[in-house]
């Protein structure tokens, strides 16, 4: 009920002031077409002198120089290998000679840590 | 002083109780339909976050003038690229009148005329001078004038009414669309280099570095 005389109020409210908000849009759309003349005059200029449309202004330029350093950068750090100094048993597993450590003897080292905190 | 007393029909009572409740629903459908037109204004105004935000976290832009200057080139130059095929649309539907006029030379012709235009394709009424028996409320009558049919003399309507449709409701999307993206570039100027001390002890952050260099 209470969503419903919201809306009933905003009804009324855009009622009231759709008058001047589409005045508003229409002359931002008069303005518009200035806006249109100026940017094909400046789009033919453009075309013309031989530059580059989507780098048209300095600004873009720089971002683009800016991004293309960072895109370099990050190749180059995938391509030098990252040493690995705590390799996996998967890693160990495939050296020679490598016996994994089995049940009991993981056992035997829990209960000799336990024996020497008893014995502190 | 005088009582005026007005005596209404059960006719009466219910024409005004049907008035009332269109009223009120058309007042909610509006409330609902501005409601949406907000939403996709502000959903609009998000295409500038895209245009300027590489130049912004690349901080080749980083004050606010240079920020706003740079945001209104970009948005004139996404508005042209929005606006250019309604304005082709709009500018042949002025070329095929202008060719119908010189070739009649009419130049007072009227394109969406009921006779000889894109009316002939609609239903139209016109008033008569009578009026409605009602003892409170009266409208006048009314008479159905042009019902909807094809005219080879109506040719230039037929290709003009469509265009001036077609390409002035996407041109004033593509307006309503640079407005919003304005409006919400005058607003991201004020946060985007806003500096806040809130917060922020002067005494606290020197006393903090004194400790990590004892450390050290």
């Amino acid at each position: 009920m209470i969503t419903f005389f919201k809306g009933l109020l905003k009804g009324i409210f855009y009622i009231l002031f759709f008058p001047i908000g589409l005045l508003g849009i229409c002359l931002y759309a008069v303005f518009g077409i200035f806006v249109f003349i100026y940017r094909l005059i400046k789009i033919t200029i453009l075309f013309f002198t031989g530059r580059n449309l989507k780098t048209e202004l300095h600004e873009d330029e720089e971002v683009k120089k800016i991004l293309e350093a960072n895109k370099e950068e990050t190749k180059q750090d995938a391509v030098e290998p990252v040493l690995n100094l705590y390799p996996s048993d998967q890693e160990m597993y495939n050296v020679d000679n490598y016996i994994s450590p089995t049940f009991e003897d993981k056992k035997e080292e829990e209960t000799k840590v336990e024996e020497s905190d008893n014995n502190d | 002083m005088t009582n005026i007393l007005i005596s209404l029909s059960d006719g009466d009572k219910r024409l005004i109780f049907a008035l009332l409740l269109i009223v009120i629903i058309v007042l909610v459908f509006i409330g609902l339909l501005g409601y949406l037109l907000m939403r996709i204004m502000k959903f609009q105004a998000k295409k500038i976050d895209t245009l300027v935000h590489d130049a912004v976290v690349t901080k080749v832009v980083n004050d606010k003038k240079h920020f706003i200057r740079y945001g209104r080139n970009k948005n004139w130059a996404y508005f042209f690229k929005q606006a250019y095929i309604p304005m082709i649309i709009i500018i042949v539907g002025f070329i095929v009148l202008f060719i119908h006029n010189a070739i009649y030379n009419n130049w007072g012709y009227n394109p969406f005329s009921t006779y000889d235009g894109f009316g002939t394709l609609f239903f139209t009424w016109k008033l008569s001078g009578e009026y409605t028996d009602g003892t409170i409320i009266k409208f006048a009558k009314l008479v159905l004038d042009n019902t909807p049919h094809f005219d080879a003399i109506a040719w230039c309507g037929y290709i003009f009414g469509p265009c001036i449709l077609v390409g002035g409701t996407w041109y004033l999307v593509a307006a309503s669309s640079l407005l919003s993206r304005t409006v919400l570039l005058y607003k991201r100027s004020k946060t985007v280099f806003e500096k806040s001390l809130d917060g922020y002890h002067q005494d606290e952050a020197v006393t903090n570095n004194d400790n990590t260099n004892t450390n050290n």
